[in-house]
């Protein structure tokens, strides 16, 4: 953990790029491909078969998932960091709005351990049907998807609030501020379809998310190849720390 | 702390406009703040309407979907709220604003989380393979869900009598802000408590809302139309 306490602010960046990358892999598989691979819409019997079929396949996603929730806790602290000079109270609320989404998305993930509790050894298959069974293990694997939604309305602001502040902080090229403020907002336009009306949502996929990766993406890549202008990251540095000193 | 200002001072020799900067007055965040806040009283009304059953929810779709997605958007100005009360309350106490910030947030998250139980009802109406329950069956679980994110919201209002408590103290031992405001955030937070026992709650309801809306009013009318003693917050902040 020292190396992380001590690092210098191209380190810094270099690291939350890297958790980025994985975040992004990560979120990939465990949002995208492992659902894809197993889900089948509106097929209870289907997807439990699936399931049960692919047992590693299904937790190594939930395992994913865990780690990629992880990533985000210490990205928001770095980003705290590499941001607060540019201004404080926006800094602090990426970390607010990054640790509600979290939370909430690890939260949710409660849903997707349903189906291995029900389909699991058969305690319950005395009670309930075989199809019963299905259904309840799919209904919440259906509410995951609109906790991933809630959560994606706090990330969108998380998004919004992140791109201002690469956008005004000199230390990172402007275009990328802009491109994760679009993102954002196609994941929040996204979230509010689905919430308002899930048959026109379903049309949005998967167009809605390219702008998102390439916010997200082009952040990410910055950060880990090119890290950021160490020089103007300390000019930032010094007037805080002086504007901060003469305030007391 | 004193030394450290004369060295920046002298060092960077640009006094004056460091001096214009750092001591920038709070007024205007503390009129954001109560803009915020005016922001999410009118989004917290436009979610009062929440229908009960899960017959209710299905006749009303298209309301209670915007409703829904409106609770949210309360909940993500109700964090900026949290973030900017913390700046504006820091130079009183850094810890305790930031307790105050965390138990805001913790009410946020159960809030958050709870409210896709809402939705059940929805994803339990209609579909095909859902035949293997009878329609009754469907319903009484729907109504779990619903009654699941009721006990949910129980649990987060406690949070956010624990966060007004605190900041209701914040307002009491600052000096830029009515003494009233404090105490009377102060008791709202307190009643807000007893949904430690929703049944007892429940009865005294209307005394525990109506001192709640009232302390929240007065605070955000205040920050919007007074914002804060501008002198007294600065001399707060240099202590």
């Amino acid at each position: 953990m020292e190396w992380i306490a001590e690092a210098s602010p191209r380190q810094l960046a270099r690291i939350a790029g890297c958790l980025y990358l994985l975040n992004i892999v990560g979120g990939a598989f465990a949002i995208g491909f492992v659902p894809a691979m197993l889900d089948v819409a509106g097929n209870s019997a289907a997807t439990a078969h699936n399931i049960q079929a692919n047992d590693l396949l299904y937790r190594s996603g939930l395992l994913a998932h865990i780690g990629i929730d992880v990533t985000a806790v210490f990205m928001a602290v770095i980003f705290y960091d590499l941001f607060k000079m540019v201004n404080r109270r926006l800094a602090l609320l990426v970390v607010f709005f990054t640790l509600v989404g979290t939370a909430v998305e690890s939260a949710n993930l409660l849903n997707q351990f349903v189906p291995l509790v029900l389909l699991g050894d058969g305690h319950y298959s005395s009670a309930l049907t075989a199809e019963q069974l299905q259904v309840l293990a799919y209904v919440p694997t259906v509410v995951a998807t609109n906790g991933y939604d809630v959560s994606s309305i706090f990330f969108g602001f998380y998004g919004l609030t992140i791109g201002y502040l690469v956008f005004r902080s000199t230390f990172l090229p402007r275009v990328i501020g802009v491109l994760l403020a679009i993102g954002a907002s196609c994941y929040m336009a996204y979230s509010i379809a689905d919430f308002l009306k899930p048959a026109f949502a379903a049309h949005l996929v998967p167009w809605v998310q390219l702008p998102s990766l390439a916010g997200e993406g082009s952040f990410c890549l910055w950060l880990l190849i090119v890290g950021l202008n160490v020089e103007r990251w300390k000019q930032h540095a010094s007037t805080a720390t002086s504007r901060l000193e003469w305030a007391g | 702390m004193e030394a450290a200002r004369e060295h920046s001072h002298l060092t960077i020799g640009m006094g004056r406009v460091i001096e214009q900067i750092g001591v920038a007055s709070p007024q205007p965040r503390a009129r954001i703040t109560g803009a915020v806040y005016l922001l999410s009283f009118l989004f917290a009304l436009g979610t009062l309407f929440t229908p009960g059953t899960p017959k209710d929810i299905v006749a009303h779709e298209p309301l209670f979907r915007l409703e829904f997605a409106v609770g949210l958007i309360w909940i993500a100005l109700y964090i900026a709220l949290t973030a900017l009360l913390y700046s504006l309350f820091k130079p009183v106490s850094r810890r305790l604003a930031l307790i105050a910030a965390f138990f805001s947030l913790v009410g946020c998250i159960i809030q958050a989380f709870a409210s896709v139980f809402q939705l059940v009802p929805l994803v339990l109406g209609g579909s095909q393979y859902l035949s293997a329950f009878t329609v009754e069956q469907l319903q009484a679980m729907a109504q779990m869900f619903l009654e699941l994110n009721v006990q949910a919201n129980y649990i987060a209002v406690v949070f956010f009598g624990l966060f007004d408590i605190v900041i209701g103290y914040l307002i009491l031992k600052s000096t830029f802000l009515p003494r009233i405001l404090g105490g009377l955030m102060a008791i709202a937070g307190l009643l807000w408590l007893i949904f430690l026992s929703p049944p007892l709650a429940n009865h005294l309801l209307i005394f525990i809302e109506a001192p709640g809306f009232v302390a929240e009013l007065a605070l955000m009318l205040w920050l919007l139309v007074f914002g804060v003693n501008v002198q007294r917050w600065k001399e707060q902040a240099a202590a």
